[in-house]
């Protein structure tokens, strides 16, 4: 499986994490893993798999700002 | 003798509305350690995270349980309702709202003197696959007030590295400094993006989004002039890393490039070079598979900050001989 941001719809750039099947540099058709409404992005796994890390940024009329947060698998 | 009687009966009726308060509130704990708060998805099958179980313990001296006492909750949007005592020093209610992002609920315990609280800050998304738990903010020191980017999970989940910039970077992207963080220890050189090591604290912690302890990786002392280093990555078999590093020129930073370096980013990357490095565009978010031999990047010309990026996979005996390119 190969994670990644991309645009959350066409034209709309905040970012979304999307995810497809891998096999070398064939992939399926990408489902949407992840949508904000903040920007999403840069996810990563911890390799038991039940550890899930992405970048969210918010941005405003007042700025802009980037977190770092985590969720866990649900037991 | 009038005078002594008043005394008395004063100093008696002192001595009740002390016991009444002891009735009331049979402890005063005021470690803040003694108040867990933990966020749960209320449906996770749900996609949309609308409502979030929020549960807070209370305790004295970690062990000794607390309840009955006046908890409070409150959230920076929408509400939390239905606050229930569960006679264990547990407490627990809903909140609901709008997936609109950031929330944090901050719990109170009336009852102590001070006042003691706790808090959360979780994300209402619009939509989360419903095998994971609603997502909650890193505390400080690992998100703050800066720019926190790139973030990148190690393996064994209790390390995290980042890239950290102290400016508003959609902000620098339109050539605007606006500074909204301060400079992190060790940081190398001012307003460049430094790349981070977080550190989870060792043994079990139910508030598992603090204790983290953050570390500026040596490799940011491979700046000599402004560079922007980013995009940290760990092999899975903790073996090597990659990084990117956007190098200034004395206008403006050049295109990011793709480097290779030691898995505890201590050392002077080597740049991957070309066929990965395309001249006039900036390679982005490496990730290497060691165990297929893959390396999964994107680019992006640097010319036209709305171009599409495209997500590229080079392949060969090593992958600075990328041979195969999709």
């Amino acid at each position: 499986m190969i994670y990644f941001a991309t645009d959350r719809d066409r034209d709309d750039y905040m970012l979304a994490i999307w995810r497809a099947t891998i096999d070398g540099t064939y992939t399926g058709f990408p489902e949407q893993f992840a949508v904000g409404p903040v920007a999403i992005g840069r996810p990563s796994f911890s390799q038991d798999g039940q550890w899930f890390c992405f970048t969210y940024a918010t941005i405003d009329a007042q700025g802009s700002d980037a977190d770092i947060a985590m969720c866990r698998r649900v037991e | 003798m009038r005078k002594i009687l008043l005394t008395l009966t004063l100093l008696t009726i002192t001595i009740l509305m002390l016991s009444c308060n002891e009735g009331k509130s049979p402890t005063t704990p005021t470690d803040t350690q003694d108040f867990k708060i933990a966020a749960a998805r209320w449906n996770p099958s749900n996609t949309s995270i609308e409502a979030v179980n929020i549960t807070v313990a209370r305790t004295q001296d970690g062990a000794m349980e607390l309840p009955g006492r006046d908890i409070t909750m409150t959230a920076t949007s929408g509400s939390v309702t239905g606050l229930t005592d569960h006679g264990d020093g547990t407490y627990d209610a809903v909140w609901t709202g709008a997936p609109e992002g950031e929330v944090t609920v901050v719990a109170t315990d009336n009852d102590s003197d001070p006042v003691v609280q706790t808090s959360i800050t979780f994300l209402a998304l619009e939509y989360l696959d419903p095998e994971w738990e609603v997502p909650v903010k890193l505390a400080a020191p690992v998100s703050t007030d800066g720019w926190e980017t790139a973030s990148f999970l190690y393996p064994s989940g209790n390390n995290l590295a980042f890239a950290y910039i102290t400016l508003d970077w959609v902000a620098l992207a339109a050539n605007i400094i606006r500074p909204i963080g301060e400079e992190r220890p060790g940081q190398s050189i001012p307003q460049t993006l430094n790349i981070y090591i977080a550190e989870r604290p060792a043994g079990v912690n139910p508030q598992w989004w603090t204790g983290w302890t953050v570390e500026n990786a040596q490799v940011n002392l491979f700046q000599s002039l402004p560079m922007y280093l980013s995009a940290p990555m760990v092999t899975s078999d903790n073996s090597m890393a990659f990084c990117t590093v956007q190098e200034f020129n004395g206008l403006g930073y050049d295109p990011t490039t793709i480097y290779s370096l030691d898995s505890g980013f201590m050392n002077a990357p080597t740049a991957l070079g070309p066929p990965v490095d395309m001249t006039g565009l900036g390679e982005d978010n490496p990730y290497y598979d060691v165990t297929r031999g893959w390396l999964y990047f994107d680019t992006y010309d640097l010319g036209d900050p709305l171009s599409k990026q495209n997500i590229w996979a080079a392949q060969g005996l090593e992958y600075r001989d990328a041979a195969v390119y999709r």
